[in-house]
């Protein structure tokens, strides 16, 4: 009405009313014209949107914002659907592909990716991306990219996956480490030169005070040789000390060259004694060990001789004379315990918290009698830390000084062959099937091959397996259709499933492989590290899931029946008596149920409550007896079950419901 | 063990290369000729016909694996065993170096006293059986 007539008629306008105060205000007017006889009426329609557009500007507002932070952020994150497709491709990511956002959407992903992975893996972002779960692709690979120049560069690349609005969601994020790898190279480069420079004149200082020490060039007067013993002695300790900073350098930066294996702990220790053999002669000390059992550690070998020496020497050096230094190993639960003990004076209190620093040393007067260049604990520090271990000490003036670290027994790298992990092969090839066979025989893990989905039907129904492998190309009947079969089955709810296939990727629907819940596509030829590395994620996945239970049973017919009904929810510790109950409580292991019998040959379970109360007061309680059980003793646990009454399947559910499985 | 009499040691430090000659003369009893470049071994090296060759690493222009590539291009010593001397020991490079055909690394500093012990060591210990 403000606009007077309006050549446009029926068709509603956003325009600015003014109102009587003054004010203006958006509206909506449309305006239909009437015909009354001769007379024509205009009638207007007008609608107030203040509040529409209030809430129109704050969306915008809201969008912008979120635009702004995504394109604000310095990595780049890239968005795609289950095909490959890009959906968003935000400024950072035009900046280190080089490629501008309206370039690469709607276009696959793999456009990112150089060969061979592009070809290989039929592109990895949508590889990866594809078997969805974090947990297998993990928390963020270093990849190659491709830029729209061609030029290949060094990737980290995270990925997620999430669901919009019912649509699986992929959004990867990605950070360019040219950058981060050239200052590492400049860093490693500086490193060796450094170490070049110093120790050759070294080399020639060192040298040459050696020769004449040793009269090679002449005799040496007394007093003479006297300053020529000071020089040398302080060149070899320079020596010393580049090493050792150089050694920390090295260690620090990720470059210590760890060469991780599996080693036989106590055989390592033997051979530390022999090469320490010398020193602790000279200081007039002796070295005895005690290790019966033998435990295996992933560990550098070299390394970890350098840790043993350290503590050895240390030991030595700090030990009274004709005194014996005793070196021992220890289990302690999942890992194992090497203890250097000396019967010295113990560690002056003030210094016990600078102990591992760099050049702390306890007397500066002992340095040089000592010797050494007070690194060598933040070196042993340094590496066992690296080992995934802890470096401690225990020390007082009456009892003397322990050094110990503790690392992780590695018996169970290579699984037993007791072990209850099956996968089932299913791959029509012959040869390609025994290939697979082979890989998994040599980790230690039983499997059966099925050469059909007939075959893979009939042993599943027979078999219980945590993890198939699937062709997708089966003689009768379509893989993924297959698995779509086996999906509708209840008992198959936890069966892993690993894709293992010749068919590109991206010519499958990749929606439905989300919903088959399939947790990771292998392309072939197959990548046998690739391969191991995925069962192997995929099985401690498993086991993770599985409950810890601690069983409290005399009667073995009942230990064996509860072992075999509970087996498949975890992993049982069985004791039989109230002593082994107490002494297992006391171990540092996390149960997620316990199970008590209520008499037991040296006491009652009630005897045990209270000890479970005070290491375990979250943990759920089933109470096993053959009478009812009282009142009180009901309150003080979750459950109570009385034998007689008790069938197989309520025992089950009830350790089910607890466990919330 | 083969009679190691004659070492062509090429080293470009003036100072180490005098203490290396006491060390391996006058108490390891080996013949030593030196050379201060890679160009000045191949030079050399037909007239002085060693058994041994010590060859130091970093050098300017023709480096020690440059040096060793060259020297077993000659036929009469394609096979002579080779000691490198380096003052950067990465565990890497040490299996480079083997690859090269170097039979084994003495690491600067080293110690003369001992050195000549240790290079007869070294070629014992890989004394093809």
């Amino acid at each position: 009405m403000t606009s007077g007539q309006e050549k446009i008629i029926g068709i509603g306008r956003e325009v600015s009313g003014l109102r009587k105060d003054g004010s203006t205000f958006p509206l909506d007017l449309s305006i239909s014209k009437i015909n009354l006889g001769e007379e024509v009426i205009f009638a207007g329609i007008v609608r107030d949107i203040s509040e529409k557009r209030f809430h129109q500007e704050e969306l915008q507002q809201s969008q912008d914002r979120l635009q702004s932070i995504v394109d604000n952020v310095y990595e780049g994150i890239i968005t795609i659907d289950a095909k490959g497709t890009i959906n968003s491709f935000n400024l950072a990511a035009e900046k280190i592909f080089g490629y501008k956002q309206d370039e690469v959407l709607s276009k696959n992903v793999k456009m990112l990716m150089p060969e061979p992975y592009h070809s290989e893996h039929d592109g990895y972002l949508a590889n990866y991306m594809n078997t969805g779960k974090e947990k297998i692709i993990g928390k963020g690979r270093e990849v190659k990219g491709r830029k729209k120049d061609g030029n290949l560069f060094p990737l980290f690349l995270a990925v997620t996956h999430t669901n919009n609005h019912g649509k699986p969601l992929f959004v990867g994020m990605v950070k360019d480490l040219t950058e981060q790898k050239r200052l590492e190279r400049l860093k490693n480069e500086f490193i060796s030169t450094v170490s070049h420079e110093l120790r050759t004149p070294l080399t020639s200082i060192r040298g040459s005070l050696s020769l004449i020490d040793a009269g090679v060039v002449g005799t040496v007067d007394e007093k003479v040789s006297s300053l020529i013993q000071i020089a040398l002695n302080n060149s070899e300790r320079l020596i010393l000390l580049i090493n050792d900073i150089l050694d920390i350098e090295k260690i620090e930066s990720g470059e210590g060259n760890f060469e991780l294996e599996k080693v036989n702990l106590n055989e390592l220790l033997r051979d530390s004694i022999k090469l320490n053999q010398g020193f602790a002669r000279e200081h007039e000390v002796f070295l005895s060990e005690d290790n019966k059992d033998d435990f295996f550690v992933y560990v550098d070998k070299n390394r970890l001789q350098q840790v043993i020496t350290n503590l050895i020497s240390n030991a030595v050096k700090y030990s009274p004379k004709g005194d014996t230094i005793l070196i021992s190993t220890i289990k302690m639960n999942r890992h194992v315990r090497l203890k250097v003990h000396d019967n010295g004076s113990g560690i002056p209190k003030s210094f016990k918290k600078r102990i591992f620093q760099k050049f702390a040393q306890a007397d500066s007067s002992d340095t040089k009698q000592k010797g050494g260049t007070g690194l060598g604990l933040n070196i042993s520090k340094s590496i066992i830390e690296k080992f995934g271990g802890t470096l401690g000490f225990q020390s007082s003036k009456e009892t003397g000084t322990t050094f110990f670290f503790d690392l992780l027994i590695s018996d169970n790298n290579k699984r037993k062959k007791e072990d209850d992990s099956r996968i089932l092969i299913v791959e029509d090839d012959y040869d390609i099937a025994n290939l697979l066979s082979t890989i998994i025989q040599e980790e230690n893990i039983n499997c059966d091959i099925a050469h059909s989905a007939e075959e893979a039907k009939a042993l599943l129904s027979k078999n219980k397996y945590q993890i198939m492998t699937l062709d997708l190309m089966l003689p009768d009947q379509d893989g993924l259709e297959l698995l779509e079969e086996l999906r509708k089955d209840v008992t198959l709810k936890n069966l892993s499933v690993i894709v293992i296939s010749a068919k590109e990727l991206s010519s499958v629907s990749l929606e439905n492989s989300c919903a088959l819940e399939i947790v990771d596509w292998i392309n072939k030829p197959i990548n046998k590290e690739y391969l191991i590395g995925s069962l192997n994620t995929v099985i401690k996945e498993n086991e993770k899931n599985k409950a810890h239970i601690l069983h409290v049973e005399d009667d073995p017919d009942i230990a064996n029946l509860v072992n075999i009904l509970v087996k498949d929810l975890g992993k049982i510790d069985l004791v039989v008596n109230k002593k082994e109950a107490l002494l297992q409580l006391k171990k540092d292991i996390s149960y997620d149920i316990i199970l008590l019998d209520m008499l037991l040959p040296d006491g009652s379970a009630e005897e045990i409550l209270p000890c479970i109360k005070e290491n375990y007061p979250s943990i759920p309680v089933v109470l096993f007896s053959a009478q009812e059980v009282n009142h009180t003793l009901k309150e003080q646990v979750t459950k109570a079950l009385v034998k007689s009454r008790t069938t197989n399947s309520l025992l089950l559910k009830t350790i089910k419901k607890i466990l919330n499985k | 063990m083969n009679n190691i009499k004659k070492i062509l040691y090429v080293e470009d430090e003036v100072d180490i290369q005098l203490i290396v000659k006491i060390a391996l003369c006058d108490i390891g009893d080996f013949t030593v000729e030196i050379c201060s470049s890679g160009k000045e071994a191949l030079q050399k090296i037909n007239k002085f016909n060693p058994d041994l060759v010590l060859l130091d690493v970093m050098m300017p222009k023709m480096d020690g694996p440059e040096t060793l590539r060259q020297l077993r291009k000659i036929e009469k010593f394609a096979s002579i065993p080779v000691i490198f001397v380096t003052a950067k020991i990465q565990e890497q490079e040490i299996n480079e170096y083997k690859k090269l055909g170097a039979l084994d690394i003495v690491s600067k500093p080293f110690d003369p006293l001992t050195l000549a012990e240790q290079i007869k060591n070294m070629v014992e210990k890989n004394e093809p059986s």
